[in-house]
């Protein structure tokens, strides 16, 4: 009598150990629900649904790869341009004039809230980019975030007018000829969005809809979105490539890495973006994960902001760049996966230049030119890191660390202020910071895609040039190679550029990091690509393992 | 009775009004980022007496003012977020007192036995586990290692459930799709960690409640008189020593839901589960002020109507207090 | 108690500490306890001495074992973590760090605490309900939300942590020192002494001091162990301490990655919290069942 209620949380015990069992056991049922579904872990929440107003990788993967398409394309992995929404363009032979003929029968998507009653046309990409043009456009302001990309390469200034000629046929004609125009039309924020759609909302007085429940021409569509948990989509199988083989695509938003590796080790994601390279290392010990690596078109750097002292100064710039081992970084942050950088390019780039030479690492030189800039004691200096983790830098805050212990024995005392992604890129495009773990991926395989946005004056106005370093005659140097047509001559142009940037030296350039991803093998023709982002219009599940299981 | 009451009422008026003094002294101090809307912007003048009415006019409209990173209304996103967390403390609650309440009492029973030793330098343990460090062991056994339970979230991403209620064991069995059963199991196996981990500290507290309250009832008067009369020994522990031994315990069930929201935070940074708690942190990483202070608003005000409505519970459970006047 | 031969009966009655202090000793878990308690205390107190190396020190070994492992180092006691920093000397500069900033804390909540609550019991009506209905808001709210919105307003980082957590825990010393006062007032002894012309001063160190004395060490443990979890609960959070600070917290959220592959970095930090937190919460409780018995 008296063990009654011994028994009963006994009991209790049991059921406690009975759900846990419960959970080991995979009914039929659950298996073929997994069937029909990939989970890729990605790193974060989109800012918003429309590329246009993003500078971000993680946006992208989530924006423009699924949902939407471009006049042209990037063939996947390499800079070569493909028709997509556009099946053919003639240029000028001044180089001001590109005629884009359209696909047609490109169906759009829909949702609850919106039906198409007709297909893409030339309406449409006026819609797509006057909105970026023009302040005074309906929808320029509907969202409070800035056309990073179109502002930033002075499109608004290279843009003389865009002409519908009829349905299917539209005109660029540019102010100057621009040897990059093509593949700028190519990148993800050229996407095309739906005019219709778009004056559908405008009668229901919602036009900010248009950037929160996107409508697209591209391979999935969005069903539901929580942010910083997950964004569901479903093939759109009315896709103008060819109904995609996936049924169903689901994001799970898993910004912590230690998270997203134990959930790809459990088996909840199938694949998992940026690793760190820890994860690496216990994966390749595990034979049910793959991984997938390709050397990068990226760069991780210090930015030093030469709008304040005493980064204004170039021998304390240059004392700097002695003063950080980055070797040790090589070894500690990316685990051997990187490379050394002193370009502000990666090598596998066209125009890299290797014989320009990079500052050892020589704590000596680097206290002796500190003395000699009026820094013998040294300084004090803060280093502004994201606690989100980047294909370039798998963890910001380690590399703030390790500088911080090599910049002490110089004499340099140095705070770290780690801030969330989005909040690290406003304060850092505002110039709030003293200096900055940044980082760039290529998004067009094209040097300028470097150098203009992170080193040209125009830039140091718009916030992505993080180090404000804005000299003239390089941003003309930079101008010279943008127009130029013929390979030679840009490739000079751009060696020009590494040199004087290597004895300006804004930044402390770091590493060059090979991208990785880790996978489950019941993932099919899956791939990254050196420009980073993911896509998986062709990307199916192989039912084989799902069958073994089932079996026993 | 009727004055106990209203007493209370009172009591509860006058936290709330402090409590808006607070949160008005904070949008006082840091005046940019806490302007509820534009209408509320242009009310905004030199009298402070005036302004405090002005917010809160607007706090009572439901003007809690628009997240920095959503740009949704805090208010609405506090609604969208609360039920994840509310089903989660709930369970652990739950899972507190059907344990906690049978080990204090068999700990009573056998007190300064081996058994009640035992019974109580575990809760000593479970009270000083730092649960960051439990959960992370936790996954890292039952997870990673046996891979028995899930690693985190309410519910595996393959289940495509509409969120009506927010309560996803509702709402899954709710949905139309043809794995509703699978779904809601899955559900509940997305419980279990968090759970433990959640309900490991009141879990330890209500034991020790349950042991020290039972202690001093089965020592009280009424019990011998009840074992004098040859009551079943069942009847004398859960109808006569347990009644009253409940009045300290849901006293203390009153006060852990301050603790329960503390330990919130980190159950559900680690298990990435997307209630209150995860909301908050992710507004103080990106420094979202405005959620933050409905945040602060919303859940301080839940507190303070818990202990009150606990106050007035244990008054209406006590005779002694009953007929009190 | 009978020690020599005696003219007359004499029996020694021994003060009140000395009492408390026997109950305790009587404890052996709360004695132990006590014994961990300071040796935790002496590993703080000389840490410089006793770590073998700086704390923020970086080795080629990265995430080295323990010495105990087949591939661990003599040198490295307890292994290093992911970049080579020696895992013993952080810890050891952790207890420094955590006791020292946990200290702190509670000094500053204990000393505003009372003296608000002493305030509050001899002021007048509105200053004592003032105080009152703010302490009860602070109540209200949970108190790592309040700590991390302090740490939202006034920013990341040790300092502003430290405010938090201690702001927390005021309200608690505040409602005890009150009541304990309040009671004595009423009491009988208090009104003779001040007849006889007692100054507030003498009242308050003879008579109210003695009396919650007791008490307020209960609570100062409570305290204590709050102010280690709660410091250690925002490091862990990324809200208290920043690197390359070892506090224990912070070590756990850095080494969170490494939880599968070098355990060991996750195990070690949180153990120490851990045995820190039951060892202040067991001499807690000796002392609180010690005082009890005399009552």
């Amino acid at each position: 009598m008296k063990f009654i209620q011994f028994q009963i949380s006994q009991k209790l015990l049991f059921g406690l150990a009975a759900a846990l069992v419960l959970s080991s056991c995979n009914s039929d049922e659950a298996n073929k629900v997994k069937d029909d579904v990939l989970v890729y872990c990605s790193e974060g929440s989109p800012e918003t649904f429309n590329p246009q107003l993003s500078t971000s990788g993680t946006t992208f993967d989530a924006s423009s790869r699924p949902l939407y398409n471009r006049l042209v394309e990037f063939e996947p992995g390499s800079t070569f341009i493909k028709p997509a929404l556009a099946t053919q363009w003639k240029v000028s032979r001044s180089g001001t004039e590109y005629t884009f003929y359209l696909r047609q029968d490109v169906p759009f998507h829909y949702n609850n809230n919106y039906k198409p009653t007709r297909n893409f046309n030339a309406d449409d990409v006026l819609f797509s980019f006057n909105r970026q043009r023009f302040n005074q456009h309906p929808f320029h302001s509907v969202t409070p975030l800035s056309y990073g990309y179109f502002v930033s390469m002075g499109l608004g200034e290279l843009i003389k007018d865009i002409q519908k000629i009829d349905d299917y046929k539209i005109k660029f004609i540019l102010n100057e000829p621009n040897s990059t125009f093509l593949a700028t039309l190519a990148m993800d924020f050229a996407s095309i969005l739906s005019k219709e759609y778009a004056d559908h909302l405008l009668k229901q007085n919602q036009p900010a809809n248009i950037d929160i429940q996107p409508i697209g021409t591209g391979p999935f569509q969005l069903t539901r979105y929580q942010p910083d948990a997950y964004i569901r989509y479903k093939a759109h199988e009315n896709f103008w490539g060819g109904q995609p083989r996936l049924k169903n695509l689901v994001f799970a938003i898993t910004p912590d890495p230690s998270l997203r590796f134990a959930r790809t080790f459990a088996k909840e994601c199938d694949i998992m973006a940026n690793p760190l390279p820890v994860h690496i290392e216990v994966a390749g010990k595990q034979t049910d994960l793959e991984i997938l690596n390709e050397a990068g078109l990226n760069i991780a750097f210090l930015s030093l902001n030469t709008a304040k002292t005493p980064f204004n100064n170039q021998t304390v710039r240059i004392a700097l760049n002695h003063a950080i081992n980055k070797q040790a970084i090589i070894k500690k942050v990316y685990q051997d996966t990187a490379s050394v950088a002193k370009n502000p390019i990666p090598p596998s780039m066209w125009s890299y230049d290797n014989d320009v030479a990079d500052y050892d690492f020589d704590p000596e030189r680097a206290r002796k030119l500190l003395a000699s800039a009026g820094y013998e004691d040294g300084f004090e200096m803060t280093i502004s890191t994201m606690s989100a983790q980047r294909s370039y830098n798998p963890n910001a805050k380690k590399m703030a660390q390790l500088i911080q212990q090599d910049l002490k024995d110089v004499g340099i005392k140095v705070t770290i202020d780690t801030y969330e992604f989005g909040t690290f890129l406003s304060r850092t495009r505002a110039g709030e910071h003293h200096s900055a773990l940044m980082g760039w991926i290529s998004d067009n395989g094209d040097p300028d895609n470097f150098f203009t946005p992170l080193l040209s004056c125009a830039a140091a106005n718009m916030g992505t040039n993080s180090s404000f370093w804005c000299d003239q005659k390089f941003s003309n140097l930079l101008r010279n190679a943008r127009i130029k047509n013929d390979l030679r001559s840009r490739q000079s142009l751009y060696k020009q550029a590494q040199r004087q940037f290597k004895i300006a030296s804004p930044w402390v350039p770091i590493a060059h990091a090979t991208q990785h991803m880790i996978v489950n093998p019941r993932v099919q023709n899956f791939k990254i690509y050196p420009s980073g982002g993911v896509y998986f219009k062709d990307v199916f599940l192989s039912e084989k393992l799902a069958r073994v299981k089932a079996n026993d | 009775m009727t004055s106990i009451i209203f007493r209370q009422f009172l009591l509860l008026i006058l936290g709330l009004f402090t409590l808006t003094l607070f949160t008005f002294g904070i949008s006082q101090l840091f005046p940019d980022p806490l302007i509820l809307s534009d209408a509320h912007a242009k009310t905004i003048n030199d009298s402070l007496i005036e302004n405090y009415f002005n917010y809160i006019a607007f706090l009572s409209q439901g003007e809690w003012g628009l997240s920095r990173i959503s740009g949704r209304s805090v208010l609405d996103e506090f609604f969208i977020y609360f039920p994840a967390t509310l089903e989660l403390t709930t369970i652990a609650i739950i899972f507190a007192l059907v344990l906690g309440l049978p080990l204090g009492i068999y700990a009573a029973e056998n007190k300064n036995k081996w058994q009640d030793k035992l019974i109580v330098s575990t809760t000593l343990i479970g009270y000083s586990m730092p649960i960051f460090w439990w959960g992370m062991l936790l996954v890292l056994l039952f997870a990673l290692t046996l891979g028995i339970s899930p690693v985190a979230s309410r519910i595996g991403f393959e289940y495509d459930i509409l969120p009506v209620t927010g309560f996803m064991l509702i709402d899954t069995l709710l949905s139309d799709q043809p794995y509703a059963l699978a779904a809601f199991q899955n559900a509940l196996q997305h419980l279990v960690l968090p759970t433990i981990v959640l309900g490991t500290i009141p879990l330890a507290i209500f034991t020790r409640v349950t042991r020290s309250a039972m202690i001093d009832a089965l020592s009280s008067d009424y019990i011998r008189t009840a074992k004098a009369k040859g009551l079943p020994y069942d009847r004398i522990i859960w109808s006569h020593a347990l009644r009253n031994a409940m009045i300290p315990i849901v006293t203390v069930i009153g006060l852990q839901i301050s603790v329960l929201i503390t330990g919130t935070l980190i159950t559900e940074k680690i298990f990435a589960w997307p209630g209150i708690g995860k909301w908050l942190l992710e507004a103080v990483y990106r420094r979202d002020l405005v959620t933050l202070h409905g945040g602060l608003l919303a859940i301080a005000s839940l507190v303070i109507i818990v202990n009150i409505a606990v106050e007035v519970l244990v008054h209406l459970v006590n005779p002694k207090l009953r007929h009190k006047k | 108690m009978i020690h020599s031969p005696q003219f007359y009966q004499q029996s020694v009655i021994p003060s009140t500490v000395s009492r408390w202090t026997n109950n305790f000793l009587k404890n052996k878990l709360a004695l132990s306890a006590f014994v961990l308690l300071a040796l935790i205390f002496l590993v703080a107190l000389f840490a410089p001495w006793i770590a073998p190396y700086d704390p923020a020190i970086q080795f080629e070994n990265t995430k080295l074992p323990p010495a105990w492992y087949d591939d661990g180092m003599a040198r490295h006691l307890l292994g290093t973590d992911d970049l080579g920093r020696d895992l013993f000397s952080r810890l050891v500069h952790g207890a420094r760090l955590s006791l020292k900033l946990a200290i702190f804390v509670v000094v500053i909540a204990s000393s505003i605490g009372m003296l608000l609550g002493s305030l509050s019991a001899l002021s007048n009506v509105w200053i004592d309900q003032i105080i009152m209905r703010v302490m009860d808001l602070i109540l209200a709210l949970p108190s790592l939300l309040l700590a991390i919105v302090i740490v939202a307003l006034i920013g990341p980082g040790l300092p502003n942590a430290i405010y938090a957590v201690a702001i927390v825990l005021i309200p608690h010393f505040v409602l005890i020192t009150r009541n304990a006062i309040k009671a004595e007032l009423g009491k009988e002894y208090v009104t003779a002494m001040m007849l006889d012309g007692a100054t507030k001063v003498r009242l308050f160190t003879h008579s109210i001091l003695p009396n919650i004395l007791p008490s307020v060490i209960v609570q100062i443990t409570l305290a204590f162990s709050t102010a280690v979890l709660e410091i250690a609960a925002l490091g862990f959070l990324g809200l208290g301490a920043q690197a390359p600070y070892p506090e224990w917290g912070t070590i756990l959220s850095e080494s969170h990655a490494y939880i599968t592959i070098a355990p060991w970095t996750v195990a070690l930090p949180g153990l120490a919290i851990f045995f820190t937190l039951l060892s202040i919460n067991l001499v807690g409780e000796g002392l609180r069942d010690a005082m009890e018995l005399e009552q």
